[in-house]
C-alpha cells in the first residue's frame, strides 16, 4: 500500500521529469524537491503559524496563572488549557497534521530517490518493478547518476589535484545548511527553559546528524538534503520570518 | 523534533551502499566456489562439505560475483564491492590484491591463460596479468559494466548497462568496433561460431556478427533479457524478466517454443546432456527437454536469480534471500545435498577465530 500510494507515484514522477531534464538525476531531484516543497507550502505555513501562536500563548498571564494554579491538578491543568485555547481561537494540533503529512512526504521521497539510484543487480530488478508501463525503460536503463562532480549513487568526496584526501564538500554543505535552517525554525523565546535546551539541541545535534548520513548515504540522498534546507530558508524569506542575524549566531 | 525522529528512522531503515545482488557460483574439477556477500566459500562439490572460506582484509568485504578460476587452476580471482580485486590459490590465501578500480565489481572477472579481465561499475574494463599488476584499461564512455566479456583467443567482447557491445583487441585494448544495441546489456555475452548472441534491456536477443559487430537478426521478447542465451545444437534458450521463457532457433531467432513459468526468469539457462535447467525468481528451478517437454521442477526458499550451474555431474543454485545459501541436484532432480547459512555462517566463524 505505502508503495502504491506514495513511493511509486513519487519515483514516477522523478523519473517524469529526469526525462524533462535531459536524463540529469541530479537536476531531477533539484527540481522535484522543489515542487514537493512548494507543493506542502500551504501547509508549511499553517505548521508555522500554529506554532507562533502557541509561542505567543504559552507567553499570556493567563496561561501562566493557569499552569501555577494547577500545577498539582493535571487533570483540572488540561481542562483550564483547553477553555483558554478556545477563547483564544489556538488551536494546539495546527501544526500536527502538516507536520505528519511532511513526514510521509520526506520517506516517500527519500525512498523514491533511493529506489531510483539503483546501484546493485537487485536494486535495479526493483527498480523495474516500480516504473509505470508509460516509459520505455529500454531508453530509460541505467539512469545517468553523475551530477557535478559527483556519482549520486554513491558517497560524495571532491578530490582536488594536490591534495592528497578527498573533501566531503556535499556533507559540509548539508551540515551548514541545516544548522541555519534549525536556528531559523527554533524559537528563540518563550516555552520555558526546558524548551530552550530542546532548542538548542537540536540546532547542534540535527546539523552533525545529518552531516553524517550525508558522509555514508548515495549522494542523491546528500542533494536532497541540501536544497531541501535551502527552499526551507527560502520559505521563510518568502514568509518574511527570516531572521538573518539568528540564522548565522552561534548561540 | 519530528523531523530528527523521521531523520534516525531513514537511517535505520535505509540502506547505505546495499550491497544488494545474488550469490555467484563456479564449479570446476571437485570444488563450488559461491561468493555470498561477506564471504567467498569452497565447498566439496559432491557432498557440500566446508573446505574454506575468504572473507577479504577488511570489515567491508562484500562479494557477489561468481570467482573466476584460471585454466590451469592455479590462481582464482574475486572481486568485491569495494572495488578490490583479489588473487587467490586454491585453497583461499592472499597472493594479490588490486585496489584501482572505484567500484563495485559486479561481473565475475575473465581469466584467461595469460591475463585477468576484471570489468568495474566504474566503467572501467581493467586488464591484468596473473600476478596482478595492471596491463591497460578500457574506458566505457563512463558506464557501469555488469557483464563480463567473451573473449575468441584475440578479442574481447565487452557488454555494457550504457547499451554498447565493444570489440576489443585483447593485447592492448584498442577498440576494434562499437555497435549501440538499443538497451542495457547486463550479463556476458555468447559466442558460438563467430557469432554473438546477446540480451538486452530492449526487450529482445540480438544476434551479431563478430568480426564487424553487423546485426544478423533480433528476436522480441516480452520484457528485459538480462542474461545471454545459452546455445546448444543450433538452438538458444533464454528468459525474460516478464517470466516468459523461449527457444530460439540461432540461424535466424525464430521462435521454436516458449514457457512461462511463474516468476521472472534472469540467470542464463544451464544446457546439460540433453536437459534445459532454468531458474526463477518465484523459488522454482525448472528441467526440460530441449524441444519443450517439462521434465520436472523443484521449489527452494528464496529467489533464485543466480544461474544454475554445472559441476561433477551436479546442478547447483544458489537462492537470494533463503535459509539455504546453496543447493546441489542430480539432473533427475534430487537433493543431493544442502548447505544452510546458518551453517555456512557458522564454518565462517570458526575459520576467521582459528586465523586469529
Amino acid at each position: 500500500m505505502w508503495n502504491t500510494l506514495i513511493v511509486d507515484p513519487m519515483l514516477n514522477s522523478l523519473l517524469w521529469i529526469y526525462n524533462l531534464v535531459g536524463h540529469n538525476f541530479g537536476w531531477a531531484i533539484i527540481v522535484f524537491t522543489l515542487l514537493i516543497r512548494l507543493l506542502v507550502y500551504p501547509l508549511t505555513k499553517q505548521q508555522l503559524e500554529g506554532a507562533e501562536a502557541m509561542q505567543k500563548l504559552q507567553q499570556d498571564p493567563r496561561w501562566k496563572k493557569i499552569q501555577e494554579k494547577y500545577k498539582n491538578d493535571k487533570e483540572k491543568l488540561a481542562q483550564e488549557q483547553m477553555r483558554l485555547y478556545k477563547e483564544l481561537g489556538v488551536n494546539p494540533f495546527a501544526s500536527c497534521l502538516p507536520t505528519i503529512v511532511q513526514f510521509g512526504v520526506l520517506f516517500g521521497l527519500y525512498y523514491a530517490v533511493i529506489k531510483g539510484l539503483a546501484h546493485a543487480p537487485i536494486e535495479l530488478i526493483d527498480l523495474h518493478n516500480h516504473i509505470y508501463p508509460v516509459f520505455d525503460t529500454a531508453r530509460l536503463i541505467p539512469l545517468n547518476s553523475h551530477f557535478l562532480w559527483m556519482d549520486l549513487a554513491r558517497p560524495e568526496w571532491l578530490h582536488i589535484p594536490g591534495i592528497p584526501f578527498g573533501i566531503p564538500t556535499l556533507a559540509i554543505l548539508v551540515g551548514i545548511t541545516s544548522y541555519m535552517q534549525s536556528k531559523i525554525m527554533t524559537p528563540t523565546s518563550g516555552g520555558g527553559q526546558q524548551n530552550a535546551m530542546m532548542g538548542q539541541m537540536m540546532t547542534i545535534y540535527m546539523p552533525l546528524f545529518l552531516f553524517y548520513l550525508t558522509l555514508t548515504f548515495p549522494s542523491g540522498l546528500g542533494l536532497y538534503f541540501l536544497i531541501s534546507n535551502l527552499a526551507t530558508v527560502g520559505q521563510y524569506a518568502m514568509m518574511g520570518r527570516l531572521d538573518m542575524k539568528q540564522m548565522f549566531s552561534f548561540k | 523534533m519530528l523531523s530528527f525522529v523521521a531523520v534516525l528512522a531513514l537511517s535505520a531503515c535505509g540502506s547505505r551502499l546495499g550491497a544488494n545482488s545474488w550469490p555467484g557460483v563456479t564449479a570446476d574439477h571437485g570444488t563450488v566456489y559461491v561468493a555470498a556477500g561477506p564471504a567467498v566459500y569452497a565447498l566439496d562439490a559432491k557432498t557440500g562439505a566446508f573446505r574454506w572460506a575468504f572473507h577479504g582484509e577488511g570489515k567491508s568485504f562484500s562479494a557477489y560475483a561468481a570467482p573466476a578460476l584460471s585454466p590451469d587452476r592455479s590462481l582464482l580471482v574475486v572481486g568485491d564491492y569495494s572495488g578490490a580485486l583479489y588473487g587467490l590459490t586454491p585453497q583461499g590465501d592472499v597472493l594479490w590484491k588490486f585496489a584501482q578500480a572505484q567500484s563495485q565489481y559486479i561481473a565475475a572477472p575473465l581469466v584467461t591463460k595469460d591475463a585477468i579481465y576484471a570489468p568495474n561499475a566504474d566503467g572501467t574494463l581493467y586488464a591484468l596479468d596473473w600476478q596482478g599488476k595492471l596491463r591497460w584499461t578500457f574506458q566505457a564512455h563512463g558506464q557501469p559494466l555488469w557483464g563480463t566479456p567473451a573473449f575468441d583467443g584475440q578479442q574481447l567482447y565487452l557488454p555494457s548497462l550504457g547499451h554498447h557491445l565493444y570489440a576489443l583487441n585483447a593485447a592492448d585494448g584498442s577498440l576494434v568496433w562499437d555497435v549501440d544495441l538499443g538497451g542495457a546489456l547486463a550479463s556476458q555475452p555468447t559466442l558460438v561460431k563467430g557469432v554473438l548472441y546477446v540480451g538486452t534491456f530492449a526487450n529482445s536477443v540480438v544476434a551479431l556478427n563478430a568480426s564487424d559487430g553487423k546485426v544478423l537478426w533480433k528476436a522480441k521478447t516480452g520484457g528485459w533479457v538480462w542474461s545471454a542465451p545459452a546455445y546448444a545444437n543450433g538452438m538458444l534458450y533464454v528468459g525474460d524478466i516478464s517470466g516468459k521463457f523461449f527457444a530460439l532457433r540461432a540461424p535466424d531467432g525464430q521462435t521454436a517454443w516458449t514457457e512461462s513459468p511463474d516468476g521472472a526468469i534472469v540467470g542464463r539457462p544451464l544446457v546439460m546432456d540433453g536437459q534445459v535447467y532454468f531458474t526463477t525468481e518465484n523459488h522454482l528451478l525448472l528441467a526440460f527437454t530441449p524441444d519443450g517437454k517439462p521434465l520436472w521442477q523443484h521449489t527452494v526458499q528464496g529467489q533464485l536469480y543466480a544461474a544454475p550451474v554445472a559441476g561433477d555431474g551436479l546442478i547447483f543454485v544458489a537462492p537470494h534471500k533463503g535459509d539455504d545459501l546453496l543447493l546441489a541436484f542430480t539432473p533427475d532432480g534430487k537433493t543431493q545435498w544442502t548447505l544452510s547459512v546458518k551453517d555456512a555462517e557458522a564454518a565462517l566463524k570458526a575459520a576467521t577465530g582459528s586465523k586469529k
